[in-house]
Parts: structure tokens; sequence; C-alpha cells
């Protein structure tokens, strides 16, 4: 697990994933490398998954939560340049400033967690964990 | 700046090899969000495997980049926003961060996943809700950067 997460972040740091101008440009339609990396990658994927993976993995329901929060994302991903594995990319290259941004997920997540003990109450069941 | 980094295809392999990795070894789709929840809950009972398991998997992350980033000869340390982020929000790059953050942190939680484990695991297996919550996430970005690109002076 230790080695694929140095992996990951070795690969989305030579891709240029970390880098807001990249993703910024990506964003704004100037530039269709990282959209094309992004495409490939689902295709090598999902090769490698029929080929090699024989159980069932786990897939999150479809819910009105997913459409919603997934707009949610992307507006924030946006605006700080940074998804959950790109925030960590940015702070080991040195970005110290992403952290701010990595403390926001964290505020959002609990925060979400919060309102949705409360008043919401959706079973939303993550397709990672 | 696109010349220093990989080609599309590099980049795709690499990432597509890590995720069919990840779900060949662990059993489970590769998904950062889930990891990042995970830490931002430790005293969850609901929650999947060890805190410090997924504290160390994203410490890796970092380390990877961090290697990447010696390698390529860029490392540096930053204490400011870099100049793009100062083009488009001025003073404000640090609340824009915190801000953008947290609707990361509730929008990945709210919708189950993140760019990895919807974009990259889900949509590989065509998995309807990961189907719609890329196209969801990829949409709203590009609307929220055109906007921003229109608004910065």
């Amino acid at each position: 697990m230790l080695g694929l997460g140095f992996a990951l972040g070795l690969a989305l740091g030579f891709i240029g994933f970390g880098d807001f101008t990249e993703v910024h440009r990506m964003f704004t339609l100037q530039d269709a490398r990282l959209y094309l990396t992004f495409a490939g990658a689902v295709g090598v994927t999902a090769l490698g998954l029929r080929l090699f993976v024989r159980v069932p993995l786990e897939s999150t329901r479809l819910h009105r939560s997913v459409p919603l929060g997934s707009v949610l994302f992307g507006v924030g991903w946006a605006l700080c340049g940074a998804c959950p594995g790109i925030g960590m990319v940015g702070v080991g290259q040195g970005a110290l400033p992403v952290a701010v941004a990595l403390g926001g997920m964290i505020v959002g997540i609990r925060a979400f967690d919060f309102v949705n003990a409360r008043w919401l109450r959706w079973q939303s069941t993550s397709c990672g964990m | 700046m696109t010349g220093q980094y990989w080609p599309f295809w590099a980049g795709a392999l690499a990432l597509g090899g890590i995720a069919t990795l990840h779900a060949v070894w662990l059993g489970r789709p590769l998904g950062v969000s889930g990891s990042l929840a995970r830490v931002a809950r430790p005293s969850d009972p609901t929650g999947v495997g060890s805190v410090w398991v997924h504290v160390a998997f994203l410490c890796a992350i970092a380390a990877g980049a961090l290697a990447a980033a010696l390698i390529r000869g860029t490392f540096r340390i930053e204490l400011a926003p870099g100049p793009s982020l100062r083009q488009l929000y001025g003073p404000w790059a640090l609340v824009a961060l915190a801000a953008g953050g947290a609707l990361v942190g509730a929008g990945t939680r709210m919708a189950g996943g993140c760019t990895s484990g919807h974009g990259l695991s889900g949509c590989a297996r065509l998995v309807p809700s990961s189907l719609i919550a890329t196209g969801c996430f990829m949409a709203a970005a590009v609307a929220t950067s055109l906007l921003l690109k229109g608004l910065a002076p």
C-alpha cells in the first residue's frame, strides 16, 4: 500500500497534476494533455481490472448526493487546484500553502458529516473505503 | 511548460497500472478521498482500517511527489502561494485555497469519492454513479475555471 502511494505521488508529480498552472490550463480548456492522460488512465485501468481482478469491487450507490457532492467538489477543485491526492502531491513538492487546502478539506469532511448526521441522514457509501 | 512533464500516454500507463495493482493487491478500488476522510475522523467506529495506515498512505503520496520534484530538479519550499494563484486571487489566494479545500472535502464526502475513486476506479468499471460523478465534477470545474479566468484582472 505504501509503495502504491509512493508510486502514485511520483507519477502525479511527473505528470504535472500537482502544478496549479497545468491544472488551471486544463480546466480553462487551453491544454488537452491532462484530459488525455486521465482518459487514457481510465482505459488502462478498465483493461487491467478486466484482465487481473476477479472479485467484484465495491461501488457507490446512485443517490442524489453523488451529482450534488461532485458539483461542489468540482467548484472547489477549480478554486484551489487540489483534489485530495493532488493536495498531498502539492505539499510533497514543497508548495506549503497547499496544506491550507488540505486543512480546508478536513474541515469540509467534518462539516458535511455534522450536517448529514443531524439533518440530511443520507446513507453515503464511499467508493474507496 | 508541458514539455517538462510526461506525455499523456506515459501518465495514462502509470496511473492505470497503479489503480489496477491497488485493486489486485488490496481487493478494493484506489480512492484517496476515502483515506483522507478516514484521517479526518480518527475516532469514527465505522471507519475502515487503522487511521495510521491511511496517514501513512497519504504521506507516501507526498513522499512520491517529493521524489519526483527532486528528480525533475523543481523542488523548492514555497511559503507563499505561487504566481498563478496570486494572479487569479491577488491577496485572497490563501482564502481561495481554504474555501476551495472545504468544498472539495464536503463534496467528495457527500459524493463518496473523488478523482481517483469515482474518476479512475469507478469510470473504468462503468459504474453509473461514478460516470455521473465524473461528468459533474469535470463540468463544474471547467465552468468555475472559465468564470475565474473571465473575472481575473
